[in-house]
């Protein structure tokens, strides 16, 4: 997708959840509907200067390709089960397994320099918000 | 009396440690490409809740001024600048390096990083007090326009497209409005979802939006490490030559000038401020040949620059709650949660903690130097650092510190979301900064606007007009909105008389 379309794309998309918004908010009582509908207002009316905008602004200009990889999504899915999992592992089991799933998702050759690195970073972790900030990242209340 | 409390606050054990802990923190974040101040100050922002309020200040603003001076090491060495603010550095600072200067590229930007520092920390004592007398003229009217006028100066300066600055602004001023209503008690958006009463929390927003969405970029090339480059370089000196300061001395003091004076202008970052002043630095130079190829004056003039924004922000942050930075926006947050309400009540009030985090600021930027020119040695190994392992290590981070809020998944769930609408925005050339800035000023511009519908007997917009202080701001959003179409069509124009 190019620069155009993925600028129309996002417009549109803002102004059809304005509206779709603006639908809830004034059914709100009183004064609490003025201040969101005002807002949503302005998002649609600027969603439209957007659409104008990317028409007029990039017709011409050489547009480069808007892409997303596959790494960051991966990671963010993973990241989603792994909170969820630290209700059954808590942090340090969870998040250990997240690291160890780095080295196959990225191929990490230098194992040893990042099983190390991970070591110490999870340390510093557990002494900093055990000790100095009292956040307990082991027992039950982290279970959620 | 009054100096030794700020003194003996000041030099207090924890207090120096935040010092010194920033100072380290933020060259590290500083030296390595891909990661900046914002990214540093977001993530450490939630290690601040179980500090002191002086002692969070003072690591925050410790990270920032010193992840700004970091970023010229990278600049200079392999020609990548760490953070956008140091672009200008790598001009001359990576020609003196294939010079075989490294060392006196480094040292040079050292000591015109901390001379900015210092200056804009000297501004930021003596205009801030003064300034922040205006902030008792204001009421609600005036907040409402002070709210605008910061979110339209934000949202049209801090990208190419002000609409998408003005957008990513006014979704900020929306996700504001989630939660219960103040006044009535009304859920707005929650659609059912009790954890959504209480609002979106913007710690987490931030973390997400700066933090995590950087870890999601980073991952996106996860073998890629920093090839260094066996160089000789010239003879290691610690403190500065005198041949050298005497060289970049005029410089220095013009262009911390020019950082102080862009700092103060919300929404114009070291970034602009070290490009301005480079430009300017050339434009006066009676040789302007040596620039770009290995100028001491150009790396002086925006290293100088750079730093001397950093202290200067914070002076519209402290006195009217305007960030004159993105990191500056990200503070207002810290200063917030700690309580602290920017304006008169900060240099009075709370005197003894704002004099001891101005202080500490200026102690800092000397602390940075010393700190500076001793890891030099070892840039080499902490910027070969590769992708692969600082991904998941500023999300783990970003993780436990988004759960240290307030022990709830919740909030880390939020970060998420937030670090994947931030990693969007970034790949469409949203700015997230509005978007954080509108999070924090909606409530503020909310009850401005409420306030003054209750009290305006006829038009609520002729209310809030009717006194010179938001009359100032309209005008200042209208010119700020309206210079920004100008802005828009003439690099339109310009671009096509380039194609022709």
């Amino acid at each position: 997708m190019n620069r155009i379309k993925s600028n129309i794309f996002v417009s549109l998309l803002l102004i059809l959840l304005s509206t779709i918004l603006f639908f809830f908010a004034k059914d709100y009582p009183g004064t609490s509907k003025n201040f969101p509908i005002t807002i949503l207002l302005l998002i649609f009316i600027l969603s439209i200067g957007q659409i104008v905008i990317s028409i007029y602004r990039f017709k011409n200009i050489h547009q480069s390709k808007f892409d997303i990889r596959l790494f960051p999504l991966i990671i963010f899915i993973l990241s989603f089960l792994f909170i969820y999992l630290m209700k059954f592992l808590n942090f340090f089991g969870s998040f250990g397994l997240f690291f160890l799933i780095f080295i196959y998702l990225f191929n990490i050759k230098n194992k040893k320099f990042y099983i190390i690195g991970s070591l110490i970073l999870f340390i510093s972790i557990y002494l900093i918000f055990e000790f100095g900030l009292k956040v307990s990242l082991i027992n039950r209340e982290f279970l959620g | 009396m009054e100096s030794l409390e700020i003194l003996s606050n000041l030099f207090s054990f924890q207090n120096v440690l935040a010092v010194v802990a920033g100072v380290f923190i933020g060259i590290l974040i500083g030296m390595l490409p891909g990661l900046t101040a914002n990214l540093g100050v977001a993530l450490l922002l939630p290690v601040t809740y179980g500090l002191e309020p002086t002692s969070a200040l003072l690591l925050l603003v410790s990270v920032y001024t010193s992840a700004i001076y970091g970023g010229s090491f990278p600049a200079i060495l392999i020609n990548a600048p760490g953070t956008s603010a140091s672009a200008a550095t790598a001009l001359d600072g990576y020609v003196l390096t294939q010079k075989g200067q490294f060392n006196t590229a480094i040292r040079v930007s050292t000591f015109a990083s901390v001379f900015g520092g210092l200056i804009s920390g000297f501004a930021l004592l003596f205009i801030a007090p003064p300034l922040s007398l205006i902030s008792l003229k204001f009421g609600p009217a005036q907040y409402f326009m002070l709210a605008i006028f910061g979110l339209t100066i934000i949202g049209t300066l801090s990208t190419g497209n002000f609409v998408k600055g003005l957008l990513a602004g006014s979704i900020g001023l929306f996700l504001s409005t989630i939660g219960s209503d103040l006044d009535s008690g009304y859920p707005r958006f929650t659609f059912g979802f009790s954890g959504l009463l209480s609002g979106i929390n913007f710690v987490p927003a931030v973390i997400g939006l700066f933090s995590f969405s950087q870890a999601l970029i980073l991952s996106e090339d996860p073998n890629k490490t920093i090839q260094l480059k066996k160089i000789k370089t010239d003879a290691w000196h610690f403190l500065p030559k005198l041949i050298e300061t005497q060289k970049v001395f005029l410089n220095c003091c013009v262009s911390s000038l020019i950082g102080v004076l862009v700092g103060i202008l919300p929404g114009a970052g070291g970034d602009i401020a070290s490009w301005v002043s480079y430009n300017e630095a050339k434009r006066f130079s009676k040789n302007k040949s040596e620039f770009g190829k290995g100028s001491l004056k150009g790396i002086a003039a925006s290293e100088c620059a750079n730093n001397a924004v950093t202290g200067s922000a914070l002076i519209p942050l402290l006195t009217l709650g305007i960030p004159g930075s993105t990191t500056a926006a990200i503070l207002l947050g810290a200063l917030l949660i700690h309580g602290l309400l920017p304006g008169r009540e900060l240099f009075t009030t709370n005197g003894n903690i704002t004099y001891s985090v101005i202080w500490g600021f200026i102690f800092a930027n000397l602390f940075m130097g010393m700190v500076g020119l001793f890891v030099a040695k070892y840039f080499g190994k902490i910027a070969k650092i590769p992708n692969y392992f600082l991904a998941p290590s500023i999300i783990v981070l970003s993780v436990v510190g988004s759960y240290a809020i307030g022990n709830n998944v919740q909030d880390v769930y939020t970060m998420v979301i937030f670090g994947l609408v931030g990693y969007l925005m970034k790949k469409l050339n949203y700015p997230p900064a509005p978007l954080i800035l509108g999070l924090i000023l909606g409530p503020i511009a909310e009850t401005g606007f409420r306030q003054s519908q209750i009290l305006a007997k006829d038009s609520v917009l002729i209310y809030i007009l009717n006194n010179n202080i938001s009359l100032i701001l309209f005008v200042l959003t209208i010119v700020s909105i309206l210079s920004a179409i100008y802005l828009e069509i003439t690099q339109k124009v310009n671009y096509e008389k380039n194609i022709s």
